[in-house]
């Protein structure tokens, strides 16, 4: 299992105060705090504003201690090494007194659960699959996003994969993992309706940008996304790292944190984390530009019944009311 | 590092012979772990955590979640599967059935892609069936890549490294299913389908196997292998049955002498010691219950309920029961807390030795308390 991260910096600020006051602190740059600094800071009520007064908690010694500094009293902050920080704009009209706390509470930051499982199929499997992607070649088609080309997305796909012997051989093995896939990521186990899966190939330049998996709003919608990888030995490729990201929860709102987890794509590998994750494809560069080099992955999604067995008993009866692949009928 | 795994779901059935693994496995000084995985349903404890044991709850794979399928052979490979999933365990295991004990210790340990196996000659060989088996197995070829692969004719108990344990359980469990679902054996559906599957999925990971003869069972007189199995009956030298597991009230002392000499009369040579120890109260004085961190006690008129943290309902105490949680102290063993209550209630010693270890082992499985050995 390989996780990789960047470290994130260490930022000393420095916030002048009306008044000539001065207080210094340190963060790291990914701190929800610093964020939560900067947004406050720019979305400041204007002078002589009709509103209620907003203050900020802000952690000293390491969290032993912190400072309670009135938000419209900021007169400027200084960052070292300088930090550019993407701000929220402001929900309501400035110059009206919104319905809401006086000292409102601080956004949640929301760790990107994911689970990796090794030699997730065996040997003569997982050269199988690589021999379906090869003679398949022509079929690839470019993804989209919605059913529609994007520059969000540059990748190649063949879509309705489940539908294949393959797609049912991996399907098969994702029921086996699908409690515990459940248990790691935190996702109580909920009823199922099917699982969905297409086969992508990363090329040179290949990319698809931040996005989630699901609305959510659907009544048969995708909870739980696995993404398995395989390529040809030895690589033709760099990057094509899965990112995800760390969301943040505010007032009921979630949106990608900066901070975030790369995944390498091994061979044989199996990636899960839940739809409700931003994640994001890294560039993949590959010199040959050959498709039989690519980073080929089957990405699959658990999706949720809407309408789940009511005699279920200890959460297992909801297997029952999906739809359960020939393979295991 | 070793460790001894087992299955055992939380039954009373199955409690006796997880005791008696137990202390065949303590009384030998087997090094390592021992594990038992106990299916449990959500909501429910874990039961009985043993002596020196430890116990790991895992999901309950029978019925089959998909298929309904009843089979005990689900337990082992989803357990095993659960436990390598959520713990980075590394070393040797030894993976044998709850109906067996040890007689000696098992000190080889294996490297990643060698396994050692006991023999299993009655593997359903064939001509037409894939991976040279019967036919009733020919379905397989619709789930199998390379069919061609040759089997080790194995079965429990291995010795398995945890990496290779790793990489083939989930396999191992879809092919269970898989031959369950489609295989018919002579007696209707497969009864040996995790030893095939196991097999099978040994191979198809490239998995080597050795021969070992690491167990034996009842009828055996020869061998001094380090575990029997008894799932087979004991006979006596004129082939008349002296004992059987399925028909053992626990912990009623047994024969040994009808027995024919060799593993069945070993087996049962354990369990008497076992059934000694526990009618002299060696073992209720070598048990210490603990009261579990986080278990509340709400007292209402006479009644003591207790609130277990998992368990979905509240724990009502009998007058029984509560005058022995109230004496689990944390300094009491089992054998004080019987001298105490024979100078509190007018009953006898041997009346109250089986209540309170019956009423210690409820409490356990119910996650109330924990019982620690002491020596």
């Amino acid at each position: 299992m390989t996780d990789q991260a960047t470290a994130p910096r260490q930022i000393d600020i420095r916030i002048s105060t009306i008044g000539g006051h001065e207080y210094r602190l340190n963060l790291r740059e990914d701190a929800v705090h610093l964020r939560d600094l900067f947004t406050r800071f720019v979305n400041r009520p204007a002078t002589g504003a009709v509103r209620a007064p907003e203050f900020i908690q802000l952690p000293l010694d390491g969290g032993n201690a912190s400072c309670t500094i009135a938000v419209d009293q900021i007169v400027s902050i200084v960052t070292t090494p300088p930090v550019v920080i993407e701000v929220q704009q402001p929900a309501v009209e400035p110059n009206v007194i919104p319905d809401v706390p006086a000292v409102v509470a601080p956004p949640q930051i929301r760790r990107a659960h994911y689970t990796v499982i090794d030699d997730f199929l065996t040997v003569d499997e997982h050269r199988d699959m690589l021999a379906l992607a090869l003679s398949e070649k022509d079929s690839f088609e470019p993804g989209t996003v919605q059913g529609e080309p994007s520059p969000h997305r540059r990748n190649s796909v063949i879509m309705n994969f489940a539908d294949s012997a393959h797609g049912t051989l991996l399907t098969s093995r994702l029921l086996v993992w699908f409690p515990l896939i459940a248990k790691a990521l935190k996702e109580p186990l909920f009823p199922l309706k099917t699982v969905e899966s297409q086969l992508t190939a990363a090329n040179d330049g290949d990319y698809y940008k931040p996005h989630l998996d699901t609305d959510g709003k659907t009544p048969d919608f995708r909870v739980i996304a696995c993404v398995y990888y395989f390529f040809r030995e030895p690589k033709g490729f760099t990057g094509g790292d899965l990112r995800l990201y760390d969301s943040i929860e505010t007032g009921g709102e979630i949106c990608q944190a900066d901070s975030f987890q790369d995944i390498r794509p091994a061979s044989n590998r199996l990636v899960a984390f839940t739809c409700e994750t931003f994640h994001e494809l890294l560039a993949t560069r590959c010199p040959s530009k050959d498709i039989e080099d690519s980073r080929f992955a089957v990405t699959a999604w658990f999706h949720r019944s809407g309408a789940p067995d009511p005699d279920a008993k200890f959460g297992w009866g909801h297997y029952r009311c999906g739809e359960v692949p020939e393979a295991l009928r | 590092m070793i460790f001894t795994v087992f299955v055992a779901p939380v039954e009373p059935t199955q409690q006796w012979r997880a005791d008696l693994l137990e202390y065949s496995w303590r009384r030998i000084k087997q090094s390592g772990e021992l594990i038992r995985l106990a299916p449990t349903a959500p909501g429910r404890a874990p039961g009985s955590r043993g002596r020196v044991g430890r116990t790991v709850k895992t999901f309950d794979w029978n019925p089959h979640p998909y298929t309904q399928d009843v089979y005990a052979g689900y337990q082992t490979t989803a357990g095993v599967l659960e436990w390598l999933f959520n713990e980075p365990a590394e070393g040797t295991v030894l993976l044998l059935d709850s109906s067996c004990i040890l007689r000696h210790p098992v000190t080889a340990e294996v490297e990643p892609g060698h396994v050692r196996g006991s023999s299993w000659p009655e593997i359903p060989l064939g001509t037409d069936g894939p991976f040279g088996l019967h036919d009733d197995l020919k379905f397989l070829e619709s789930y199998c890549v390379n069919r061609k692969l040759p089997l080790a004719p194995v079965r429990m108990p291995i010795l398995i490294h945890t990496a290779d344990l790793r990489k083939i359980a989930a396999r191992w469990l879809e092919l269970t299913a898989l031959i369950r679902s489609h295989a018919v054996g002579v007696h209707g559906k497969y009864l040996h389908a995790d030893r095939v599957a196991y097999t099978v999925a040994a191979a198809e990971y490239r998995i080597l196997h050795t021969l070992d003869d690491l167990g034996t069972t009842t009828s055996d007189t020869g061998k001094d292998v380090p575990i029997v199995d008894y799932s087979t009956p004991i006979k006596s030298k004129q082939g008349e049955i002296v004992w059987d597991r399925k028909v053992y009230r626990p912990w009623e002392a047994v024969y040994t002498e009808n027995a024919r000499a060799g593993a069945g009369r070993d087996v049962l040579g354990i369990l008497n010691e076992m059934v000694t120890r526990r009618e002299s109260g060696a073992e209720l004085a070598a048990t210490r219950p603990q009261r579990c961190y986080g278990v509340r006690e709400a007292r209402i008129l006479d009644d003591i309920h207790l609130e277990v943290p998992g368990c979905a309902d509240l724990m009502s105490l009998n007058q029984s029961a509560a005058a022995i949680w109230e004496l689990c102290n944390g300094e009491n063993t089992l054998a004080e807390i019987v001298s105490e209550l024979e100078r509190q209630f007018d009953a006898s010693r041997e009346t109250l030795m089986t209540s309170v270890e019956s009423t210690a082992r409820d409490l356990e499985s119910s996650g109330a308390i924990e019982l620690e050995e002491l020596f």
